[in-house]
């Protein structure tokens, strides 16, 4: 009885938090953190966030992507942004778990306080998140996906403010996208 | 005694299950060509690999406007004006509302994200492109009439139709092999895994999609029609985002 509570309790809220709302944060899904914490999206909520997906077993994009977002992360230091947070979600449900994830973190020399990575709970939550993000992606070996770049720039809230398509794309939207 | 409360459990648990399975179909394991995963060199005369595609349960006809309504009365956070606008574009439920939707016409205007917490409050799930077309390749008398003429002939008729007055109910165009419903002919279904149309090998290049099945012109060149209906399908579902509603597209659940 008190779990129905509790739920409905939830239920409630989130329709009171995400009504009319366009924030991603509002998008639920269960998520991983590399030490195997459960998490959600939402995990650096009241922070600016950059939020990419990525699998770590892939041989080329994802290390473009860590380089872009490195540079991106310089640019917002330049601007005297520090609190700049990353979120890299895995598409990779059977492959990229917390400890895989951790393992790349650590080897990618990426601050924990400020990097995410993010282990998908089911397929489904990692198929939601992309959706949202406008990313297609198709799984197409055991441990190879086909998938589109996008970095996505979020508000404190979860709103999206800004979008790259493309590994080659000029930063500047990004940086630009948050206003001081 | 203990048994007795089994019995009885047990009873209750198969009436509660044939309740909840009410309007569903089951649709059998089975191998298939996936023509729609084709191939594909569009110049040589193609053939999909054989895939297999698991058992499951779907309903029977397309999810309808009676069905919507029971659901935003357990979910009001979806209805149009509650709806978080990053799921659903200004075009949601754009005449569900209205006085002329009626309750056995299939629920259209649907995002993507909606279409999925429908079916997740079911216990259900979107169906995937695989296990959509395995049960879409049925005629009303062959399991696979993906290379049947008449068959496809009809399907690319109803694709070059124009739009009519108002959608027709549910279970007014054809039953299939299986007992589906309109599985071609009334509206276009979302699948679980839409936005995997067109993404090929290359994830450097971003979203560089398949240009020979993306193209057009790639897709008429093809003497092969067989394919044609199929490229439609894909091309269609690679303009979609989550967030798109459409007069003519709606979904059904699986499980």
């Amino acid at each position: 009885m008190a779990l129905v509570c509790k739920l409905f309790l939830l239920f409630i809220f989130s329709v009171l938090t995400y009504s009319g709302s366009t924030s991603l944060y509002g998008i639920g899904g269960k998520w991983r953190t590399t030490e195997n914490r459960l998490t959600n999206v939402a995990i650096s909520k009241g922070y600016p966030v950059v939020i990419v997906m990525i699998y770590t077993s892939c041989p080329h994009a994802c290390p473009m992507t860590i380089a872009k977002l490195k540079q991106i992360e310089s640019a917002f230091h330049k601007k005297g942004i520090d609190e700049i947070n990353f979120v890299l979600a895995s598409f990779d449900f059977e492959g990229d778990k917390p400890e895989k994830l951790k393992e790349f973190q650590r080897a990618q020399k990426l601050d924990p306080v400020y990097w995410h990575f993010l282990a998908p709970e089911s397929e489904g939550d990692a198929r939601s998140l992309a959706v949202a993000l406008g990313i297609s992606y198709k799984k197409i070996s055991k441990s190879d996906f086909s998938h589109s770049n996008v970095i996505t720039l979020l508000d404190k809230e979860g709103n999206i403010l800004a979008k790259i398509d493309q590994l080659n794309a000029d930063i500047k939207p990004i940086i630009d996208g948050l206003k001081k | 005694m203990w048994s007795l409360v089994f019995l009885g459990k047990f009873i209750f648990l198969s009436i509660a299950f044939a309740l909840e399975s009410e309007g569903t179909v089951s649709i059998p394991k089975g191998k298939i060509e996936a023509i729609w995963l084709a191939p594909v060199s569009v110049s040589q005369k193609s053939s999909g690999p054989q895939i297999e595609v698991s058992a499951f349960l779907m309903h029977e006809h397309a999810v309808t406007n009676k069905q919507f309504k029971l659901f935003l009365k357990k979910h009001p956070e979806w209805e149009k004006t509650n709806a978080n606008k990053l799921f659903v574009d200004d075009s949601y439920l754009l005449e569900f509302y209205s006085p002329q939707a009626k309750d056995n016409q299939p629920v259209t205007y649907v995002s993507w994200f909606a279409a999925r917490a429908f079916c997740e409050h079911l216990d259900m799930r979107l169906p995937n492109i695989n296990e959509w077309e395995y049960a879409a390749a049925a005629s009303n008398s062959k399991r696979d009439a993906n290379r049947e003429s008449d068959f496809l002939k009809r399907i690319l008729k109803w694709y070059g139709e124009p739009k009519g007055e108002s959608i027709k109910s549910v279970k007014s165009i054809y039953q299939n092999y299986y007992g589906l419903w309109d599985m071609h002919g009334l509206i276009w279904e979302w699948v679980e895994d839409f936005n995997s149309s067109f993404v090929t090998g290359e994830s450097r290049e971003d979203s560089s999609f398949n240009k020979e099945m993306f193209c057009g012109a790639g897709a008429l060149s093809s003497a092969d029609k067989e394919n044609y209906a199929a490229f439609m399908r894909f091309a269609f579902r690679s303009a979609l985002k989550g967030s798109s509603g459409i007069w003519n597209l709606g979904f059904r659940c699986v499980r």
